[in-house]
């Protein structure tokens, strides 16, 4: 039994190594060289590991809540993506990591997701060298510019940004970018291939 | 005969010359279709309004700034892709090029809303007036848009060139 089990794992093997110019299925997309786990302070105010979400694919996002444009299309479109998902959503993990850490405390972050329910997006802000350890593994990038007209209420700069849509898969290997042009329907069946990818252990 | 025909098509020319001048004056030659807003979110509460302006005039126009009493600032932006990064920063002018369109949606140019003060929920409105390069205002009533309602849903909203407001 356990050597026929073996036998076919071997012939899998094979197959995999004969098709690993094209595409297979359960082998996913292509691992890419970036990414790596990393430790931020979550919107509860606790300490998250990127290492936590093992099982799962992830998603992460780099962004600013004061952001009124790109970040909130973005989110949207996840929401999207959530909801054709249906099911197998519960495999999926959105990861909001802020690029504003002056603005974007834990409870700003948790207050802004919470405008974005059906993603429930775990939001991530960290000191500037914390954060800048992060985006450096995802090749992320930011940009703090000060805007004119600066008013009381408002600190009104405006932070430039990587808007790219990192894929992880159940083993927190990067495996996909989208860019800020993917449409949801891309993501979900990008996505979905990734849940049908063969966990390394 | 002949000097009382004359006299009413003076008549005639007059009410034609009034009539044109005041269709003229009427005539909507910057329309606004599908406006829409973005949910404020929490808790800055900033917001973004999106609309397509239709110039049929023969003249070019340009919206050169941007106000509004719905929220304690209105800027008009423009978010563009430079270095791998997006970038938004106030711009000066958006221009509507004669018998043409000029659009304002996601990614591109918007209207940006700093602190919202009106509590909204989704299909209420938004109001900003667009001031043009002529000195004439555009009122454009944005309907809000649920926060995570889909990218591609259904855009609607109303609004009319209004001219000579300023």
């Amino acid at each position: 039994m356990s050597g026929r089990r073996i036998r076919s794992g071997a012939a899998c093997a094979i197959v995999l190594l004969a098709l690993a110019a094209t595409s297979c299925g359960r082998q996913g997309p292509p691992v890419l060289t970036i990414g790596g786990d990393f430790t931020l302070t979550d919107q509860d105010n606790k300490t998250f590991e990127l290492s936590s979400l093992r099982g799962k694919a992830v998603l992460i996002f780099f962004g600013y809540t004061a952001c009124p444009d790109v970040c909130p299309t973005t989110m949207s479109k996840l929401a999207t993506v959530y909801r054709e998902l249906g099911a197998d959503a519960s495999g999926v993990q959105t990861v909001y990591v802020s690029v504003d850490t002056q603005r974007d405390t834990p409870a700003v972050l948790k207050e802004y997701l919470a405008n974005f329910k059906s993603v429930q997006a775990i939001g991530l802000t960290g000191s500037v060298a914390d954060i800048d350890k992060v985006t450096k593994l995802f090749g992320a990038l930011y940009q703090i510019s000060a805007a004119p007209g600066t008013s009381a209420s408002h600190e009104a700069y405006s932070v430039a940004h990587t808007t790219s849509v990192y894929a992880l898969d159940a083993d927190g290997r990067t495996r996909l970018v989208f860019p800020y042009g993917a449409t949801a329907e891309e993501m979900t069946k990008e996505i979905r291939e990734i849940l049908a990818t063969e966990r390394r252990s | 005969m002949m000097r009382h025909s004359w006299r009413w098509m003076q008549w005639l020319a007059l009410v034609l010359a009034v009539g044109a001048s005041a269709a003229l004056a009427q005539a909507p030659e910057l329309t606004v279709k599908d406006a829409w807003a973005r949910m404020p979110l929490a808790p800055q509460n900033n917001s973004a309004v999106y609309v397509t302006l239709e110039n049929s005039g023969a003249t070019a126009r340009s919206v050169v700034s941007v106000s509004t009493a719905d929220a304690e600032r209105a800027e008009l932006h423009e978010t563009r892709m430079e270095g791998g990064m997006m970038r938004m920063a106030p711009t000066k002018e958006v221009s509507v090029p004669a018998r043409g369109s000029a659009e304002l949606k996601p990614g591109g140019y918007h209207v940006m809303l700093f602190g919202v003060k009106k509590a909204v929920k989704a299909g209420d409105h938004l109001d900003v007036a667009l001031k043009l390069n002529d000195g004439a205002t555009v009122a454009v009533s944005a309907t809000v848009r649920a926060a995570d309602a889909a990218a591609g849903g259904m855009p609607s909203g109303s609004g009319r060139a209004m001219r000579g407001m300023n």
